[in-house]
This record gives structure tokens, sequence and C-alpha cells, in this order.
């Protein structure tokens, strides 16, 4: 049952994602990427990853996807706008995409894995990678089992009452555990990325004050 | 966060910070003024000196195992402060006679540098990341600061769609090394002691990981934006990303690589230095060919740091203890031969965007004998001539390829330096023995004192570190003893 509905999603993703690349009317493509969207979140739930694919729908579907629509409604005749660019590169694009997608391939399934870490106690633990995971990959999620991320922390991490309350309660509360102990760096880290972006955003954005109104400004300002 | 985790992030903090007080500041002073460049070169001082009396200290890994404190990431840090001092020296000049934005400026090439530091002391995948975004975000704005020229615009707009691109390369390429080990982690990574048997998913994250830091660090054949981009971007700008920008991700490619479980690449290991190995040669081979049929001298400098990339490469293809010192001693010549070529050039192009073409310099050192002399040093240092200090940093360099044997390696680079010497000794001998092309003097008229200190500073620095190369060596906290 699992199988099937990952398949379901990856079919809708994918399929999504190829009437984007291929369609000739932007209005097409912004809506089969909102198909693309949906399976991706779709697939985070499946890898167990709630709090992501709520995250995925809020952003991309929610605020990413809208906008673009409203670009497209607000900019006029760009509906009959043919966005497919020159035809002559689009062969060698197309083997050189599908030859990328084979080495992937080979990637995923030539990798099997299975590699001891040295645990805190000096004891040998088998990690096995999830592309060769016996079960289905989504069955057990990873998530603070690590043993060398346990090895290294002992100071921070998350209490035990959270830790106990795995597979029960999502994994939001953990996450946002782990980004006040753990991951507080990248946590506050990110800020200033967001401040850099805002900035940069309104630096390329800003009107250029013409002469008679920096001539206003100046005499308001006295 | 203890004690130790605050000292260890303080540099950090400091530039952070300082680029906040800035956007503070300028929220509230209605005239420009030069303010703001005095506090951004405050901050970058107090963090080196922060950084210099961290590694003095016991080296240490800070919140839990996601910021190096050593020797490494605080020899970076210093550099990185270093290159911003300068360019806000630079900047001064330039920025009030363009009419651009000073507060803005100074803000962002201090989350530049913050971005930097992240990328040189990350021992995360995670930090060196964002690190990394931070970093390129404010060099994409930055590249467009003049927003009323075309080249600026078309500068900004080119950088920012390829820097994404390989953004993308960059995190599958961390996406499939932490499906691959199991962690994001450096230090965890290094701990890992065996793998019974290595796929090539491990490999393939490392390749694209590789081609992601190739196109920030313009390494052939992921070049092709750096002509364009350093000629459109702003002149001191150009100098800023094409040096620190390459110093932090040389930092972050050096971490990530010497972190990789020996156990886990097997006998992927020596295809990886072969790819790095074979970027190197063509980086260096390429770059200063392409360089000698240049006729702009923005062109050329970037050309030629494609080349500056490869001999950096190289000591990434040998890996060794050598290498890593000599990564770290050709990151800071470079960066100050870097910056003050650049500075020379912003002084005398014209606001109108002429004085910016080789003939130009013909007959400088008649009309400006400073400015001609302090390019001259430049110049050599560049070509690797002794005793300037780019030769040592060279020097270093095809020594760790000998030691990693990789001599063929050390070979390209020496036949390419010889190739690049033509094109920098030719200014030369066009400042010196040729008579100035134009009647009118293309280049720009107004003399800058602070800008002669920043290139004066840096170009001393050349002369003293090329006559005494211990003291960078001992510096770096490594060998050579």
């Amino acid at each position: 049952m699992f199988d099937i509905i990952f398949y379901i999603f990856g079919a809708i993703t994918v399929g999504g994602a190829l009437v984007t690349a291929f369609a000739r009317n932007i209005v097409y493509a912004a809506f089969s990427l909102l198909f693309t969207f949906f399976g991706i979140a779709g697939l985070y739930i499946m890898a167990n990853a709630d709090f992501l694919a709520v995250t995925q729908l809020l952003v991309y579907v929610g605020g990413i996807l809208i906008l673009l629509i409203f670009g497209v409604m607000l900019t006029s005749r760009i509906g009959t706008v043919d966005i497919r660019v020159g035809t002559g590169s689009r062969w060698v694009a197309g083997i050189m995409a599908l030859g990328l997608f084979a080495i992937l391939c080979a990637a995923f399934f030539g990798t099997a894995a299975t590699h001891t870490e040295k645990s805190a106690d000096g004891k040998s633990q088998v990690v096995t990678s999830w592309a060769t995971h016996a079960t289905r990959p989504w069955s057990g999620s990873k998530w603070n089992q690590d043993a060398t991320t346990e090895a290294l922390k002992p100071k921070y991490g998350a209490p035990d009452e959270v830790k106990s309350n795995e597979g029960s309660s999502g994994t939001s509360v953990e996450i946002g555990t782990l980004f006040l102990t753990d991951y507080l760096l990248p946590f506050e880290v990110i800020s200033v990325l967001i401040l850099v972006s805002l900035l940069g955003a309104t630096m390329i954005a800003r009107k250029e004050p013409t002469k008679e109104e920096e001539a206003i400004a100046e005499s308001v300002s006295v | 966060m203890n004690n130790t985790d605050f000292i260890a992030a303080l540099p950090l903090i400091i530039l952070a910070g300082t680029g906040l007080l800035i956007l503070l500041w300028d929220a509230f002073e209605k005239t420009p003024s030069r303010a703001p460049l005095i506090l951004t070169m405050a901050g970058a001082i107090a963090a080196a000196i922060v950084a210099g009396i961290n590694m003095t200290g016991p080296a240490s890994v800070a919140f839990g195992g996601l910021l190096y404190d050593n020797a490494f990431s605080n020899f970076f840090t210093i550099i990185f402060s270093a290159a911003t001092i300068l360019t806000a020296l630079l900047a001064e000049r330039y920025l009030l006679e363009e009419e651009v934005l000073v507060g803005e400026f100074c803000a962002l090439i201090l989350f530049a540098a913050s971005g930097m530091v992240m990328m040189a002391s990350g021992a995360d995948m995670l930090v060196i990341f964002l690190g990394l975004e931070t970093m390129s975000i404010a060099f994409y704005v930055l590249a467009g600061l003049f927003r009323t020229k075309t080249e600026s615009n078309e500068a900004a707009l080119k950088y920012f769609l390829l820097g994404a691109f390989a953004t993308g390369f960059f995190l599958y390429g961390i996406a499939l090394i932490y499906g691959s080990l199991g962690t994001m982690n450096l230090v965890a990574m290094s701990n890992i002691h065996s793998v019974t048997t290595s796929g090539p998913m491990l490999l393939l994250g490392l390749i694209l990981l590789i081609v992601g830091f190739a196109f920030k660090v313009a390494a052939f054949p992921f070049h092709q934006w750096a002509p364009d981009v350093y000629e459109g971007a702003p002149t001191v700008v150009s100098g800023y990303m094409s040096t620190a920008g390459k110093a932090a991700a040389f930092s972050a490619i050096v971490l990530v690589f010497s972190s990789m479980p020996a156990g886990a690449l097997a006998g992927g290991a020596a295809k990886i230095q072969i790819v790095i190995a074979a970027l190197a040669a063509c980086s260096m081979l390429y770059g200063n060919i392409v360089a000698l049929s240049q006729t702009k001298i923005k062109r050329m400098l970037a050309y030629s740091s494609t080349a500056h990339a490869g001999y950096l490469l190289l000591g990434v293809a040998a890996l060794n203890a050598t290498g890593v010192a000599a990564i770290e001693i050709y990151a800071a010549v470079y960066l100050l031969m870097q910056i003050a070529a650049f500075g020379i050039v912003a002084l005398l192009e014209k606001e109108t965007g002429t004085g910016l073409n080789l003939d130009d310099y013909a007959g400088l050192a008649k009309r400006r004998p400073w400015a001609a002399f302090l390019l001259a040093i430049i110049m050599l240092s560049l070509a690797g001539i002794p005793p300037f200090a780019g030769f040592f940093g060279k020097y270093y360099l095809f020594l760790a390829a000998i030691n990693a044997g990789l001599t063929w390696l050390a070979i390209v680079g020496v036949v390419s330096s010889i190739i690049a010497s033509y094109f920098y000794l030719r200014i030369i001998v066009l400042m010196y023995f040729r008579e100035p092309l134009h009647a009118d003097d293309g280049i720009a008229v107004k003399e800058n004192n602070i800008s002669y200190i920043a290139i004066g500073l840096a170009s001393a620095a050349l002369v003293v570190l090329g006559l005494m190369p211990g003291l960078l060596t001992d510096a770096t906290g490594y060998f050579f003893k």
C-alpha cells in the first residue's frame, strides 16, 4: 500500500515537472508546478517529515506559486508568449539531461553503503544508507538516532521527554527544540542571510530619485 | 551556548553586528558621510584582533560541533578582515564620487565577510552552506551597485543566475554526501572509521560539490561568468569578490575534503584527485593563455584570476599538510595583490568608464609615477617573480604538488606562470617605456591619498612577506619548521 502511494506521489511530481518544462503557455506551466509542489509535499509526509511537508505547502504553494500566478496575471499579454527558447540546443540539452539521469540512476542503484561508525562507548554500529534499506526507507526515521551525532554533542541535545515522544507527536516539536539547542548557530545565522536578502532586494528595487524630487526632499528637510 | 562558544563565534558576531550597526546609523543619518566606512574598518580590525587572539589559544569545536575555532579558521578570518579593510579604504573615493549608498555598501561587505568567516570555520556543511549563501547574495547585490549602468546590471543578473545554478549543484552534492555518510557534520565524518562497501553515490556527491565550488572560484570550465561580472561590477567590488570570495570558497573546499573519511572513498579518492588536478591544470593554462589576448585590464585580471584559482586548486589536489598551508599562504598573498591591482584600476578609471584599456596605461610612469611604481610591484608579484610574496606563494603550492606525487601538475603550473609573466610584464613595459597614446590623458584626473595608503600598504606587505616569508608560514600554524 505504501509503495503504491509513493509511486502515485512520484508520478504527480514528475508529471507536473514535465508539463512545466514543456508547456508553451506560461499559465499552464505555473499551474502544473502546483502539482509538482503538492507531490513533493506528499513525499515528505511519507518520509515522516510532516513539518517539512507543511512548510512546503505554505511556502511554495501558498507563497511562491501565488506570487508567480499574480505576476502572470498582472503582466499584459504574457499568456500568449511562447516561453520556450530556441530549438537548436534542445537536443543537446535533452541528451545531457538524460546522461545526467543515467549517472544518477547508476549512483543510486550502485550504492550499497553499509558502514560502521564509532559510537560514544567505542562500540561500532552498523548504519545502512536508505538507498538499499531492507525495508521501506520511510519506516524508520533516523532522527536523533545517529550515534555519531550523539557522541559529538554531550552538552546539548533535545531533552529526553522530547525524544521519548518521537514518532507520536511528529517532528515539529523536535525541530523546534533542535533549533534552539544543537542548531542554534545556523538558526541565528539564517536571520543574517534573510537580512542580506531583504537589504539586497530593497537596494535593487528602489526608485532612483529624480533631480526634482531630490530638490523637494532637501527643501522639506531644511 | 557558553563562554567558549561565544568567544569562538566572536569575530563572526563582530562583523555581522557592525553591519547591523551601520544599517541603523544609516537610517538616521541624512547626509552621506565617511562614518560607515570608518565603522566598517573598526569592525574588521576588531574581528581580526579577536581572531588573532583566538589563534594563539587551543583549537576547539564550538556550538556542539558546528564551528571550528582553530589556526586555520582564524587565519582565514584575519585575511577576510584585511580584505574588508582594504576594500573600505579603496571604496572611499570611489563611492563618494559615484554617488552610491555608502551605508548599504558597507553593510553588505561586512555581511559578506561574516558569510566568509562561516565558510572558513564551519564544522557542519549546513553552516558552510549558509555562509556561502550569505556571501553570494551580498555579492550579487554589490555587483549591481551602479543601477544606472547597463554593464553593472548585466553583471548582477549574470552572476545571480549562474550563482543560483551553482548553488543547486552544491546542495545536491551535500544531499548525496549526507545520504551516503549519514551525517553533514565534518567532525562526525572524519570519525567514521571504516566503510565496508563504497558506492558511487559519495563520489557523485563530491563531484557535484566540486562543480559548485568551481563555479564560485571561477575555475575552468566554470569561469564564463567571471570576465563579464568582474568587468561590469564596480571595480572595488570586483577586487573584493575575486579575492576574499575565492579565498572563502577554497577554505571551505579544504575543510570538506580534508574531513572525508579515508575509508569511505577507498579508490574514489584517487579519482577525485585526478578530477581536481585536471581542473587545476586547465584553469592555469586556459586563464593565462586567454589573458594574453585581452585589451581591457579588468578582463585581463578576470582571466588571470581563473589562472590563480588553478594555482590554488593545485594545493587542493595535493591535499597534504603542505598543500593546506600553501593554500592559506597563497590565498593571503593573492588577496593583497589582486585587491591592490583592482584598487589602482579604480583609481585611474574615469567616471565615464574610460581609462580601462591597456593602452591607457601607456606612459603612466611619467604622468603618475607612484601609481606606476606600485602597479609594477603588484604585477611582478602576480607574475611570481622573486623577491615578491607571489613567488613564495607559488613556490609552496608547487612544493605541495611535488610532495603529493603530482610532479606533472607542478610542471604545468611553472609553464603557465611563464606564459603569465608575458602579460604582467607587458603592463610594466607599457607604463615605463611607451609614450601616452592619448594627448588628453585617458585616465582620471583626481588623486586620492586614502586609496594610495591602501595600495601602498598592500604593496609594502608584498615586499615584506616576500623578503620574510617566515612571517606567513608561521602564522599558518602548520609546518615548514
